[in-house]
């Protein structure tokens, strides 16, 4: 075959590329006859989203989730009181028609704290896995895609952050750096990117085995236009998964970090926070509207992300067995 | 067997240089400089060279790598620091923490085991039934419930409502120390840290023997007619234990932060509260050494996973 040269031609083997690549994996991905009979699927991903879309737990952890994202960005309008108001006529009062889940220590009202306590978790979740995912994809692109010794490199500085309790060395670091939530979230991306660098690094290493990498490269693709048009788009389902988990990862590190009196300062409200006063016997014993509602909240949203995570691996994988 | 082993530890190596080496950074941007602080303030007013003369007695002015390199060599030595806050030998300060800390995540992870494994081998043989669902959504909770809440439920219900367990410490004071008391004392704090580890346990098991339950030796072990219970436990269940090996290795970071978490919330004497009675008091070198022996330790049960795996699978040597 004569290769010739010029964006034309370069276009439409891209193209062809496309097309062989996204039937072939739709013809893999078709398991029943629903998935025929409906339009017909475009692309891996849509066919995931719509396998996501019958997994009923993550369904209703979805809508969960994003009730409770519209709660945090409309705080200011949901919440019954300023979070922040004291009312030293009633501290820990129980859960009154004013009140509905009481008042803390410095009399202000526990409920309005949870819904603005959902913002720093919310955030952090999001922030620090985002972060997380993002310096792993590349370090994992990189690593996969040249081999050799930077590979090697990056596969060992992967073993050595994998070895790190990152609990204690997060603690340590918020410690001497600070506790605010920039920091909580620097931290934690920095020592929760190696799992998204494997994962990332394994498919890029069988991805480009490929055929249609090859013919890409043939017809003239730069290594850049490789990894990002061919590579990347196959890691996209993965690397959804664990980013959501990882953000799970971030909202239990970041209510660990609150609960010891290391995470977001006083008097701004965060869920983790709420519990630290749960320290005390007393307050465990006799004021449990003080410690339960936030507890109850961060385990529900954890609980919502990990079967939303749960979900969409079911849905982009298809080897999983259940 | 010989090659494998040479090449896991070629691989370790430069791993456990990497871990040290962060350690060191993380020692260098502890606030404070050790040069100055074990002095008096009138010292340092009455002797302007003082400080000078200090940093060269403790090495201070040489060169970063070199600096590095020393360390190395305290650290082969058994020398892990001083503490900031009691001015004692950090190793002495850790030697009443480990034992604790020991029992507590042993037994955490021996619950764990002996309930994770039957219940991810049941969940597999069921695959599909209620039990499956139930034990999938179960162990999704029990990670999904952050530790310090867990344990609060647990003094909650067993030790303020129903009065039936102490709520922390390792013993009651006043009484001579006994195995029942300490295990009065264990219950609590080690189901909870189990908690943790036992959902992965389940879920790693369950895959695993769907996998191998789906191999050609176990239709042929089936299609031979030997029964239904020879299958599983003869021909499956041993292939389908070996990727625990590496489970319990990875999960061992897990372990630790759960053992400080559960160590602070139950108050047991063990590493990890002294972890954050460290922090509260920033006592910057204790910390660091618990976060180094951890992550060496983390890397010696990686080897010990990788060559016991090797043993009992021989596909994984090539």
């Amino acid at each position: 075959m004569i290769r010739q040269d010029g964006p034309g031609n370069r276009l439409d083997v891209d193209a062809m590329v496309e097309a062989a690549i996204s039937a072939g994996e739709a013809a893999i991905e078709i398991q029943s006859v629903d998935d025929v009979v409906a339009l017909p699927p475009r692309s891996p991903f849509r066919i995931g989203i719509r396998r996501f879309m019958k997994h009923r737990l993550a369904l209703i952890s979805l809508i969960y989730l994003a009730l409770l994202g519209l709660m945090a960005v409309f705080a200011p309008i949901v919440a019954p009181a300023n979070p922040n108001a004291v009312d030293l006529t009633s501290l820990r009062s129980a859960p009154t028609s004013d009140h509905l889940l009481g008042t803390d220590s410095a009399g202000r009202d526990v409920l309005s704290r949870i819904i603005f306590g959902a913002r720093v978790s919310l955030t952090v979740g999001t922030a620090a896995a985002v972060s997380a995912a993002g310096l792993g994809t590349l370090l994992g692109l990189i690593a996969g895609f040249t081999r050799g010794w930077v590979d090697t490199i990056i596969m060992r500085l992967v073993d050595i952050f994998l070895s790190f309790p990152s609990l204690i060395v997060i603690l340590l670091l918020v410690a001497i750096l600070g506790p605010s939530v920039t920091t909580i979230v620097i931290v934690i991306a920095f020592f929760e990117w190696p799992t998204a660098c494997r994962i990332v690094r394994q498919m890029t290493l069988a991805l480009r085995e490929h055929d249609f990498v090859l013919a890409a490269r043939a017809s003239g693709s730069s290594n850049f236009r490789i990894m990002r048009r061919h590579i990347l788009s196959g890691v996209v389902s993965p690397l959804t998964v664990v980013t959501t988990l990882l953000s799970a990862q971030a909202i239990l590190l970041e209510a660990a970090l609150s609960f010891l009196g290391l995470g977001v300062r006083p008097p701004q409200a965060s869920w983790g926070g709420m519990l630290n006063e749960a320290q005390s016997i007393t307050v465990l014993e006799r004021f449990p509207w003080l410690w339960l509602p936030p507890g109850i909240a961060i385990a529900s949203t954890v609980l919502a992300i990990n079967f939303i995570g749960d979900g969409l691996r079911d849905a982009f994988d298809p080897r999983q067995t259940r | 067997m010989l090659a494998y082993l040479v090449r896991r530890i070629i691989i370790a190596f430069p791993v456990l240089l990497g871990i040290l080496a962060l350690t060191f950074i993380l020692v260098q941007m502890l606030p404070g400089d050790p040069a100055t602080v074990l002095l008096t303030p009138e010292e340092m007013m009455g002797d302007p060279g003082l400080i000078e003369r200090r940093r060269a007695e403790l090495g201070l002015d040489r060169p970063l790598p070199v600096q590095y390199v020393a360390w190395l060599g305290e650290l082969a030595k058994g020398n892990l620091g001083t503490s900031f806050h009691r001015n004692v030998p950090v190793t002495e300060m850790l030697a009443p923490r480990v034992m604790p800390t020991l029992i507590l995540s042993g037994t955490g992870m021996v619950i764990a085991l002996l309930i994770g494994v039957p219940v991810g081998v049941a969940a597999a043989l069921r695959q599909n039934t209620k039990f499956d669902y139930a034990s999938g959504v179960g162990s999704m909770v029990a990670v999904s419930v952050p530790t310090f809440f867990q344990g609060l439920i647990a003094i909650y219900v067993f030790s303020i409502w129903l009065g039936w367990l102490p709520s922390g410490g390792m013993r009651t004071l006043g009484i001579p120390a006994s195995g029942i008391d300490l295990l009065k004392h264990l219950i609590l704090p080690a189901s909870v840290l189990s908690a943790v580890l036992m959902g992965p346990y389940v879920r790693y098991t369950r895959q695993s023997l769907l996998d191998v339950l789906r191999l050609d030796h176990v239709t042929t072990a089936k299609a031979k007619g030997v029964p239904r219970w020879g299958v599983v436990v003869k021909h499956a269940l041993r292939n389908s234990l070996i990727p625990l090996t590496t489970v319990l290795a990875v999960q061992i970071p897990a372990l630790l932060a759960g053992t400080v978490i559960i160590e602070y919330v139950f108050t047991w004497p063990g590493m990890g509260r002294l972890v954050i009675e460290g922090i509260n008091s920033r006592d910057y070198p204790v910390i660091l050494a618990v976060v180094m022996i951890t992550a060496v330790l983390v890397l010696f049960f990686n080897f010990i996973a990788d060559v016991t795996a090797a043993i009992l699978d021989p596909r994984i040597r090539l």
